[in-house]
């Protein structure tokens, strides 16, 4: 059986997607501050991290906890408010990609959870 | 058990480690974080054969540098690995010209000593001076000779741009290390409208890749866009409006924030590419200088649709370093 990422298009579909994803951050005023000060390749480097994750490629992203990687954005005032708003901009970047409903379903519940593990309620 | 130099010493590795654990083993600090090779806060490089793996994703221009995901490559015995902005090829060279181009800007031509020391026009190399003092200054002139043309700006109270700019040094020997980076010009962008745009001695580097491009009679159109304060930091205006009248394709773009609007654009360069037309699929982007400039004229160029992949940047951080000799 072929997994979700092989679905969505493996790493061509990340590659594509975190362009789309990483234009809409950049202009939403709920979020793109905590994305401002580093500089853009590495960002969307990370950024590219995430969409892995989330599009269930990296069963052997062994870097940083989840917790760990976003402590200094919780120190920064991150909410479940920007949670929201990335589980919502990554599910507009999906669409544009022509991914089915079905899959973009299952990519928001894995980004979903690790709310709390973002958060650092976890 | 495998040994790998890294910085000129010498290290132990065990069998199959990754570069990454094998320097933290060392007590080596090496940012990393996903150690999957897809954040690429590990990047290290290296003249020895990689694993396709190590560099999966990377730009061509990053590959062919040697850049690699250290978390991703198991140390091969004697590889030599450097950070990404140094290198081991170096040439001594001799200063041969200092010839002023504006009022604070000034060429310096250097005879490369080692016809061996191959660049591409727009990278960078590291001037070491017979002290130590080191900066890095772009190539603005084109590939494949053998004396190379820097353009440096005089920051007062700056060390070594107020040495270039000021003392007579006809004849002065230096260390060139590099060439580093990834801003310069390919035949691959044949197809490509060239998007140049930079701040004060930034135009450097969009020199030699507008020289190369030239005299690789590129086709497609080149936007050259050169910002300063005030007319005053502005140079090169006559060589580069000539070749634009010689070269159709070409146009130059000069904007100064404040001065004659009848002679100059006037505006914020920032603005001045927001407004600018642009064929965002097929662009490739240059962008060189300041800092905090650089980093928000890629990010507009990239939100009017040019893929990261074809944006490629040098901003002027300034360094404080000292390198042997
Ligand atoms: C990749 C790269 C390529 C570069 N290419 C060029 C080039 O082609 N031409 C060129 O002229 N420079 C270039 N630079 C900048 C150059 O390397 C030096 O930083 C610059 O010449 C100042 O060195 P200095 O020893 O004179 O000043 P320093 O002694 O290092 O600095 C003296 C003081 O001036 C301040 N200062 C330093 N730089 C600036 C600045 N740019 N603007 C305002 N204040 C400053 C410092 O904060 C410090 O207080 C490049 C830098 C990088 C990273
Ligand atoms: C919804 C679930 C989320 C997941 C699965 C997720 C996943 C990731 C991953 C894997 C990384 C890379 C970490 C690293 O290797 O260093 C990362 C980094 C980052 N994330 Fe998230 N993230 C989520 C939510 C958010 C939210 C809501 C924000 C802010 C609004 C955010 C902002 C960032 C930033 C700014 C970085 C880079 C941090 C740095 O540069 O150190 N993330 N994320």
């Amino acid at each position: 059986m072929s997994t979700l990422y092989e679905d969505i298009g493996g790493e061509a579909a990340v590659d594509a997607a975190v362009e789309i994803f990483y234009r809409k951050v950049l202009v939403d005023d709920r979020i793109k501050s905590f994305f401002n000060d580093v500089d853009m390749e590495k960002q969307m480097a990370k950024q590219k991290s995430f969409l892995t994750f989330a599009f269930g490629g990296s069963s052997k992203y062994s870097g940083k906890s989840m917790k760990d990687a976003h402590s200094h954005l919780v120190e920064r005032g991150l909410v479940d408010s920007h949670v929201d708003a990335v589980v919502e901009l990554l599910g507009e970047t999906l669409k544009e990609l022509d991914v089915a409903d079905d899959k973009i379903q299952q990519v928001v519940t894995i980004a979903e959870s690790v709310r709390g593990q973002v958060l650092g309620r976890e | 058990m495998p040994t790998f130099i890294f910085k000129e010493q010498k290290y132990q590795a065990n069998e199959n480690q990754t570069v990454l654990d094998a320097l933290i083993n060392n007590g080596i600090e090496i940012q990393n974080s996903c150690r999957s090779g897809v954040c690429q806060s590990c990047l290290l490089k290296t003249e020895s054969t990689v694993e396709s793996l190590a560099q999966k994703g990377l730009k061509d221009t990053q590959k062919k540098e040697g850049l690699f995901f250290s978390c991703q490559q198991t140390v091969v015995e004697g590889m030599e690995i450097f950070e990404c902005h140094e290198s081991n090829k170096s040439s001594v060279g001799v200063i041969i010209a200092q010839e002023p181009l504006s009022a604070s800007v000034v060429l310096v031509k250097i005879d490369i000593k080692d016809k061996s020391f191959g660049y591409n026009a727009g990278q960078f190399i590291n001037l070491v001076r017979s002290d130590g003092l080191c900066r890095p200054y772009s190539i603005a002139n084109q590939s494949g000779r053998n004396i190379i043309e820097l353009h440096v700006r005089r920051i007062p109270g700056g060390v070594m741009s107020e040495w270039l700019y000021g003392d007579d040094l006809l004849g002065q020997e230096v260390k060139i290390t590099g060439p580093i980076g990834e801003c310069y010009y390919q035949d691959v962008y044949s197809d490509q409208d060239l998007l140049l745009v930079g701040t004060g001695t930034g135009l450097a580097p969009l020199c030699g890749i507008l020289l190369d491009a030239l005299e690789s009679n590129h086709s497609k159109k080149i936007y050259l866009h050169h910002g300063a304060l005030d007319e005053e930091g502005l140079y090169y205006v006559e060589k580069l409006k000539s070749l634009a009248n010689e070269n159709p394709n070409f146009e130059y773009i000069p904007a100064v924030l404040k001065g004659d609007s009848d002679k100059y654009n006037v505006g914020n360069i920032v603005d001045i590419i927001k407004e600018a037309k642009l064929n965002v699929k097929d662009t490739t982007t240059f962008i060189c200088g300041d800092p905090d400039i650089v980093k928000a004229i890629k990010e507009i160029v990239f939100l009017k649709g040019v893929s990261s992949k074809k944006i490629f940047s040098d901003p002027f951080v300034i360094s404080k370093k000292t390198c042997s000799v």
